[in-house]
């Protein structure tokens, strides 16, 4: 049992040695871990940033967390910033102004959207020289506020065109569209095989086939089961129903199906719930600055 | 009639097997170009650094101008790093660079006038957000890389690379003179 133990031990520590862990989900557009900020001051900064998706499509995180442990700010910065996807797919139009309270430092890291408005000099200014004095005194809502007002001015009321929509349909056909054509294609063509073969387990053999072939590619085990019972009873409908489907031009109802299959995974960006609208997948490239107190 | 249903099978199969070299191959190649992508975005971050390097010497020199040696070493670097061809002479030569403007860093400790002004302290601001957007873009290369090599290694796509020629591409190593980076040492001064 020991020895299980040690093994164990030996196998997680891997995963520990990566110092960046999620702090949890963003519950607004201010997320207080380390509960430093008083609930009235949060709202207010909360109340702002919302104003301030509003006219601009910007969104600004604010995320204050009580430790950093053995990672850098400047990587924790990063990691964040992308875990939660701050500003929208495509634009990356986002800031997150990060706080850790018992390192007494902080970081404005800035998406590649926003990095020609709230430029290095501007957010050296305000981790330096405005934030400092209100977190010296414990400060906290004064000091985030502050910080806040501060990116909001460097922004300003600059709005980016809305290309969301655009962008992110852009984004889930790139992986898709390649198997689409080779999917209506094949599926029809292995269809009609199956057809007038007459037998109804040949879909399961080949449903099988392709399953072991998902599972190498990377896969899920239950691909296999899923396929072969697809395979079956499409082999099954394409035999006896022949020619309903094949000769009144139903060929396109039937590839959805495995197209859902194959790849309709929902987005894991999309589904955040909460009060806010949730951030919309945007990236940071270690734009910003680092402040201390 | 079984003869036929299983030639019907075996040429189900051959199908689908061409449709998956289709489909891996063509992964192969985005991993591949994303490699290159992502590279592009190094080059970005290493020419933004590049661009602030006069404005830096201008603003040094007006108080150390007395401290040529270290205004040509970056000098040196900067056509060094113009002149690179390949990807590890550009890493070669962005290491150069680094190396060059830490030493001049040191040098500035010993005029705290120049420290205090607004407009190089705006610069430090500038060149600490630069090797900030260096160090993202590249770990992220090294990601891509990592990604890219893992895949051409792993059965089944091991074949596939082989069969078309998938090389490996080399992850960023940390540059030469990133060792010999100056030490610090106000006791000697």
């Amino acid at each position: 049992m020991k020895r299980v133990i040690a093994l164990l031990f030996i196998i997680l520590i891997p995963s520990v040695v990566f110092a960046y862990s999620s702090p949890g989900k963003a519950d607004g557009y201010v997320t207080d871990f380390a509960g430093v900020l008083s609930p009235n001051g949060e709202e207010r900064i909360e109340l702002m940033l919302e104003k301030h998706e509003r006219d601009t499509g910007n969104q600004i995180a604010v995320a204050i967390i009580p430790e950093l442990f053995d990672e850098t700010i400047e990587t924790y910065a990063i990691e964040l910033f992308s875990d939660w996807g701050i500003g929208k797919k495509g634009q990356d139009n986002g800031a997150l102004f990060l706080v850790s309270v018992n390192d007494r430092k902080m970081k404005i890291e800035v998406g590649y959207g926003l990095e020609g408005d709230l430029t290095d000099v501007e957010s050296k200014h305000i981790v330096a020289n405005v934030v400092p004095p209100y977190f010296r005194n414990n400060d906290y809502d004064e000091g985030v506020r502050s910080a806040v007002v501060g990116m909001i001015a460097a922004i300003g009321v600059e709005m980016i065109p809305d290309a969301g929509a655009s962008s992110s349909t852009q984004n889930t056909n790139r992986g898709i569209g390649d198997f689409f054509w080779i999917f209506i294609f094949g599926f029809i063509w292995v269809g009609s095989v199956f057809a007038r073969s007459r037998s109804w387990w040949a879909g399961g053999v080949v449903g099988a086939v392709i399953g072991i072939i998902v599972l190498i590619a990377g896969g899920a085990w239950w691909y296999i089961p899923g396929l072969i019972l697809f395979g079956l009873a499409f082999d099954y409908l394409v035999s006896t129903k022949y020619k309903k489907f094949f000769m009144k031009g139903h060929h396109h109802s039937m590839a959805w199906p495995l197209l859902f299959l194959m790849g309709g995974r929902p987005g894991r960006r999309w589904d955040k719930g909460g009060g806010f609208g949730g951030f919309g997948g945007g990236m940071s490239g270690g734009g910003g600055a680092v402040g201390d107190w | 009639m079984p003869k036929i249903k299983s030639s019907w099978v075996i040429i189900g199969i051959i199908v689908i097997i061409i449709f998956w070299l289709w489909g891996g191959y063509n992964g192969l190649v985005s991993r591949d170009e994303a490699v290159v992508s992502q590279w592009a975005n190094v080059e970005t971050v290493y020419q933004r650094r590049l661009d602030l390097i006069p404005n830096v010497v201008n603003t040094v020199k007006g108080s150390a101008a007395q401290d040529e040696e270290v205004f040509g070493r970056l000098a040196d670097a900067r056509a060094n790093y113009s002149g690179a061809g390949s990807i590890n002479a550009q890493a070669a030569a962005a290491g150069q660079i680094e190396s060059a403007l830490a030493r001049l860093l040191v040098v500035v400790e010993n005029y705290p006038d120049l420290k205090s002004q607004e407009s190089f302290q705006a610069l430090i601001a500038e060149l600490e957000g630069s090797e900030n957007r260096i160090s993202v873009e590249r770990r992220r290369y090294n990601e891509t890389v990592k990604d890219y090599n893992t895949i051409i290694r792993k059965v089944p796509r091991n074949i596939l690379a082989s069969l078309f020629g998938f090389e490996r591409h080399e992850l960023f190593e940390a540059a030469q003179g990133a060792e010999d980076a100056p030490v610090v040492d106000f006791t000697k001064e």
